[in-house]
């Protein structure tokens, strides 16, 4: 991805936005153009809910380009409070406490640098909750 | 709505070329396609090509050299036909082969070399990672950090927990791949590996393996198709390309309502059953496409041949080994053959053609009339079934 589409999607990435059906109330994160249920093209943005659970996670050992200063890290397939599905990045655990089923919430963290004169990219990221 | 039923003419294989797939230091993109090109028109025994498709998906990233198409009819000293890349990720080669074998039955050529190469080697893994996942949703992969292997471990994970599967059985499909690559001389990795060594392997995407995943590797794949007019008035033996579908799917896991099944899989081969106006229970032998130990497991009860569940099981009981109730991988998929990505499907496409006329030496499936080719780019984004008949 370029600089440019980082910059693109800096909103759906800072605050968890998708988008949402205006005729059937699918909501899609990332967004869509057209609705995979209905076929309506009326989509608007949506702020989805910050909370959800873990289906499934996986730890990355072999990263890809931009990611080697991170790796190992976590990734996970979240469901939030509102069944839509999510993939992202958990912070703030020990690899041996992540479960299936655990609460998780939205965090806003670092993604990425571009590194030299490049800049640093943000976006969301999903951290157990704290009972 | 695909509407070809009205032609009647039947594309067929006459001949293949392939390269042992590893890590060729010595030869780049062109030379790997130039020498599997080269043998597969001898041994179709014509001498004039009338277009070529060739499957490649890693070219313009890691290798710096775009518009293949026109490149390798040059090198081949095939200056002046027709020539185009494909590129369907990891179905690159078979999605060209079915495009040749449309041109075949549309009746615009006669003589089609079809098939894919691809040079991974070169790159270091960080690049090549980062190249791969060009075959998923570049938003979602650069946001999270995901691999191919990362997106497989999900579904690993999410499948060991939801039909209680130990992983041992999943990552036996590495086992006998390797099994079947020891009698394939064209075989990337041709020693056996025991279930320990492939459990005790690094993680390269928890609980995904370094064995669980396909190699890295530069390889190509060829075949010639004509119509079986043509074949039957040169006098050339042939397997006819009686059932093609192709399918795709919703680009991502994420937005799957059942991200264990792959429809796009399912429906592709569905269809290639209907025009070939088979069952599944007419196949002999099958190749698919086993990127991660746990994609051929999934793919394989996507296809039918297992119920929901229980394709772990099937391959840890050997109902898919040489003698088995379905032989599949019969040369080493993806695992031990190799996974030269845009190669990989034409390699199917020769194996299952090797094995139908008879040609698969030490590995030869007796008595193989018709056999399946399971081929997909990305994680069931695209999906490519061919079914051949002797």
């Amino acid at each position: 991805m370029t600089m440019i589409s980082d910059w693109r999607k800096r909103k759906e990435r800072y605050r968890l936005m998708g988008s949402k059906c205006e005729n059937c109330g699918a909501v899609y994160y990332p967004s869509r153009l057209k609705c995979v249920k209905c076929g309506s093209e009326n989509l608007k943005p949506v702020e989805l809910p910050r909370r959800g659970k873990i289906l499934s996670y996986t730890i990355i050992y072999n990263p890809p380009k931009k990611f080697e200063k991170y790796t190992p890290y976590a990734v996970a397939l979240i469901e939030l409070v509102d069944g839509t599905r999510v993939l992202a990045q958990l912070t703030d655990i020990d690899f041996n406490q992540i479960k299936v089923g655990m609460e998780v919430e939205a965090v806003f963290r670092r993604l990425y640098e571009y590194g030299g004169d490049g800049h640093i990219v943000y976006g969301t990221k999903f951290r157990p909750i704290v009972k | 709505m695909i509407c070809n039923e009205v032609i009647k003419t039947i594309p067929v294989i006459i001949g293949y070329g392939l390269t042992k797939v590893g890590e060729h230091w010595n030869k780049d993109l062109v030379s790997i396609a130039y020498e599997a090109a080269k043998l597969a028109i001898n041994d179709s025994r014509v001498s004039n090509i009338d277009a070529i498709y060739v499957g490649n998906m890693l070219g313009m990233s890691l290798d710096l050299q775009g518009h293949l198409g026109g490149y390798l009819a040059d090198e081949l000293g095939l200056r002046g036909i027709p020539s185009v890349r494909i590129e369907a990720a990891g179905a690159s080669g078979s999605y060209a082969i079915v495009e040749a074998a449309y041109a075949v039955k549309a009746g615009v050529y006669d003589f089609v070399l079809a098939g894919g190469v691809e040079k991974m080697s070169d790159s270091l893994p960080k690049d090549l990672t980062y190249a791969l996942n060009f075959a998923e949703d570049m938003y979602i992969m650069n946001y999270t950090g995901l691999t191919t292997a990362g997106l497989n471990a999900l579904l690993m994970r999410l499948y060991m927990n939801t039909y209680k599967v130990p992983k041992e059985k999943i990552s036996y499909l590495a086992v006998q791949d390797h099994m079947n690559a020891v009698g394939s001389p064209h075989a990337q990795f041709r020693s056996p590996v025991n279930i320990d060594l492939v459990m005790s392997s690094p993680l390269i995407a928890e609980p995904i393996n370094l064995f669980d995943a396909s190699p890295v590797g530069d390889g190509s794949a060829f075949v010639v198709v004509t119509s079986k007019e043509k074949a039957e008035e040169l006098g050339l033996d042939y397997v006819e390309i009686t059932g093609i579908g192709v399918s795709t799917n919703l680009y991502s896991i994420v937005e799957r309502e059942d991200p264990l099944l792959f429809k796009a899989t399912k429906q592709a081969f569905s269809r290639a059953l209907s025009k070939a106006n088979l069952s599944i229970d007419d196949i002999d032998i099958c190749e698919i496409h086993d990127e991660y130990t746990i994609t051929g497991v999934l793919a394989l009860e996507s296809l039918g041949f297992f119920d929901r569940g229980d394709g772990a099981d099937g391959v840890w009981n050997k109902e898919t080994s040489l003698n088995g109730r379905i032989p599949i991988n019969t040369f080493g998929g993806l695992k031990a053959r190799g996974n030269p990505i845009g190669a990989t499907g034409a390699y199917e496409v020769a194996e299952v053609y090797m094995q139908l006329m008879n040609r698969a030496g030490e590995n030869q499936v007796n008595n193989a009339k018709i056999g399946l080719i399971h081929s997909m780019g990305g994680l069931d984004n695209t999906s490519v079934a061919l079914l051949l008949r002797r």
